[in-house]
């Protein structure tokens, strides 16, 4: 009697843990909204406004094509979450099968994603749908985001990175840089070389870079993705390679390239195109390209590819917008739909005009557009005086044209990997100017070692 | 009147068996809900694919656990780590432990001193323990006069000895206090007898102080063992998700697999934990059992 009692108490506790459990699973919330409606939802953080606006149009226009569906955009950052909070609750609701239906992948761990079968496979609904015309978009990019053959992650546009510098200074010192085959201790020779007292009273006047910190400069130089294989679950931040980027950033560190005073934003409005000569520049489209080239004051710039020493990292593109179907959604296709959309030469039109930067449209054509829209743009900038126009030459329109066609690589950050890179380079600059071999060696050893746990947790 | 007895043992027993289940109702339940009934659910999350379509895959999410590097060196470490703590802290407490049972200068204060690191808040002594080992420390400030370049200790190999003083210093004070209990316990005639036969120290010791501690010595050893899966507490304090490779312990595993929700990964090496633990134990209280039974 006892026995059975127990027994019994024992299979109503199961019974109540297991259905508390599903209930959790089963109920996402808003799946159906008001008048009875299915509901599309959508996840991002930090886009812009321009993003946003295109975004309600685009929901304006499905909700219309499809009467049943309402689109819910939500971009965590508008409703006060930082990157961790956003990150944290994504997560706790891609594992457990709910989640939206669509998410922006751009800050997400997204190859842990793909390898747990987070993301559905775009190749399928690409390949499936004969209204999606493939040849339309820049196909080497679609090729470069693809993860074991298939891609999960579509770039909505993209963005590339590059290094600029002041065409005087490098006309003044009768520098010409190779950007094909640069690599980073290529770009510090040249920086020590440009790092000079021009009038001769002894200061020096003109600095390689603005003023930066450690943090910032290793962003900018060295490319976390670049030495991690998440296919082969590998990395190599123990290789020469890395050790020797750290110590090209101490050399950056100890010979003081870098201007003591002046940071980029207070350059902007500085009038000399000479105090700095290099800094790094984000490209968000061709107007984001007109924007760079004049940003700093006085004189023109010209782009250069970042300096690598890894054949990987040259053709790198980033995206701030690419889009994922949760695997998991019961509206798989209407994601699909709504992504079309927002592929769709109209909307890439509208990421082509924008007035707020956004990025290059992975449309071949829209991009044609925006550089058109660019070429139009009558911009003056006021220049000892006078104003003179600023335009876009050949030389920076084919400088792009040529990035683009030999793109072969989206970058996928891991913010976790990025934490532990940063963390120990800053442990190896903190309080110092310089440190021995040994010292780098010991830090590329202990950032492969927790990478390594990391990825093959 | 026989009747009446036994009607009347009936009715205790009845009475009883409702005083049991009143006693022991809520700590079931409880157990059972936060404890058993989840550990079960963990098993069978075990053994399927994921947690939405949940197909069976039997043994794949095991296979797949062993197949992870990290997941085999956080078991090496975690067990290298126990195999290290477990008998020094039985040893050096045992040995303070019959030191200041002894009548020595200020007893009470030193057995007051040596239980006071119980009581002390984690994380109060995560920041002293920083203070001490870390770059800019009270360590490298002390081998700075000997010309040695600082070191951040939790970021070398020697990390483990540092998590092992960390393990001591906090663990050593209640093993110490069951050993005195023990200590106490042991009558005072055994000594003296032995005494009169002319037994030495060390004859006294293993013969007398040691076989009668052995169920003290168990309680300690299973404690010692709980107590080093604690550890983790402070490591993760201190050096966060991904700490050096040498202290990178199971927790750190399951931990960060919680943490990214890799539920599978999580549950089989909780599961393996839970298992490889209750054969421990069930080889102590053998162990126990045989001494045990020879004493009384």
């Amino acid at each position: 009697m006892r026995r059975k009692s127990l027994c019994f108490l024992l299979i109503l506790l199961i019974a109540a843990n297991i259905m508390a459990c599903n209930k959790s699973i089963s109920t996402t919330e808003d799946t159906v909204g008001e008048g009875g409606k299915d509901v599309l939802n959508f996840y991002c953080f930090d886009l812009t406004e321009t993003d946003n606006k295109i975004l309600e149009s685009a929901a304006k226009k499905f909700e219309n094509e499809h009467p049943g569906m309402s689109v819910n955009i939500k971009d965590f950052e508008e409703q006060g979450y930082n990157i961790d909070r956003y990150l944290n609750t994504v997560n706790v609701e891609l594992m457990s099968g709910k989640g939206p239906d669509i998410i922006s992948g751009t800050y997400l761990p997204a190859v842990k994603y793909m390898e747990k079968n987070i993301f559905a496979n775009l190749s399928e609904f690409m390949k499936e749908d004969t209204t999606f015309d493939q040849s339309k978009y820049f196909e080497n990019v679609i090729e470069a985001g693809k993860y074991k053959g298939n891609l999960y992650l579509l770039p909505v546009y993209f963005n590339i990175r590059t290094v600029v510098a002041s065409k005087e200074a490098l006309d003044d010192m009768s520098i010409e840089i190779n950007d094909d085959e640069w690599g980073l201790k290529d770009l510090i020779s040249i920086a020590e070389k440009v790092t000079t007292d021009i009038d001769g009273n002894g200061v020096i006047d003109r600095y390689a870079f603005p003023k930066i910190d450690i943090q910032a400069l290793v962003q900018m130089f060295i490319a976390t993705e670049n030495f991690v294989d998440y296919e082969h679950k590998t990395s190599y931040f123990n290789e020469d390679e890395f050790i020797e980027l750290l110590e090209l950033l101490e050399m950056f560190h100890k010979e003081k390239l870098t201007h003591t005073k002046l940071s980029i934003d207070k350059l902007i409005s500085y009038k000399d195109s000479q105090v700095t000569v290099f800094n790094g520049g984000d490209i968000d489209g061709y107007r984001g390209l007109l924007g760079t080239k004049y940003r700093i004051g006085g004189g023109e710039r010209v782009f250069l590819k970042m300096p690598s020493s890894t054949k990987q990292g040259r053709n790198t593109v980033y995206s701030k917008f690419m889009l994922g179907v949760n695997n998991h959604s019961k509206n798989k296709d209407y994601a699909w739909e709504f992504i079309k959309i927002l592929m769709s030469d109209d909307y890439q039109r509208l990421y082509a005009d924008a007035s707020s930067i956004a990025g290059f449209p992975m449309n071949k054509e829209a991009c044609d557009v925006q550089l058109r829209n660019v070429k139009m743009l009558d911009w003056r900038l006021k220049d000892s005086g006078s104003w003179i126009p600023v335009v876009l030459n050949e030389g920076d329109i084919s400088f792009v044209k040529q990035y683009i066609e030999n793109i072969d690589r989206i970058t996928y950050y891991d913010t976790k990997i990025e934490n532990i890179v940063m963390d120990e380079i800053g442990s190896l600059f903190k309080n110092k100017l310089s440190f021995r071999k040994k010292d780098a060696e010991d830090v590329a050893r202990l950032i492969q070692n927790k990478v390594m746990l990391y990825l093959e947790e | 009147m026989s009747k009446a007895l036994n009607r009347h043992s009936l009715s205790c027993k009845k009475h009883d068996r409702m005083a049991i289940v009143f006693f022991l109702g809520p700590s079931i339940i409880g157990y059972s809900v936060f404890f058993f009934i989840p550990f079960l659910l963990g098993i069978y999350y075990s053994f399927v694919d994921n947690m939405f379509a949940a197909n069976l895959v039997w043994l794949d999410n095991y296979i797949a656990l062993f197949k992870s590097s990290s997941f085999r060196l956080a078991a090496r470490n975690t067990l290298f780590f126990t195999c290290l703590c477990v008998p020094l802290n039985v040893v050096i407490s045992l040995l303070l432990a019959m030191l200041v049972n002894q009548k020595i200068y200020c007893r009470s204060v030193f057995r007051t001193l040596l239980v006071s690191p119980l009581v002390i808040p984690v994380a109060s002594v995560v920041v002293f323990w920083r203070i001490i080992f870390h770059e800019s420390g009270v360590m490298n400030a002390f081998f700075s006069f000997l010309d040695i370049v600082p070191i951040n200790w939790l970021n070398t190999d020697w990390s483990v000895v540092v998590i092992l003083i960390i393990y001591l210093w906090k663990n050593i004070g209640y093993s110490l206090v069951l050993f005195l209990a023990g200590l106490q316990n042991i009558p005072a005639q055994y000594y003296e007898s032995s005494y009169i036969d002319g037994a030495n120290w060390w004859t006294r010791f293993t013969k007398i102080t040691l076989v009668y501690l052995t169920p003290t010595t168990f309680f300690v050893f299973i404690m010692s063992i709980i107590n080093s899966f604690k550890v983790f507490r402070e490591v993760y304090l201190m050096e966060g998700d991904y700490p050096h490779a040498k202290i990178y312990m199971l927790q750190h595993y399951m931990n960060n697999t919680f943490a990214s929700l890799d539920y599978q990964k999580l549950t089989s090496a909780a599961f393996i934990m839970g298992i490889v633990v209750y054969i421990l134990v069930f080889i102590l209280f053998v162990f126990e059992k045989k001494i045990s039974k020879d004493l009384w």
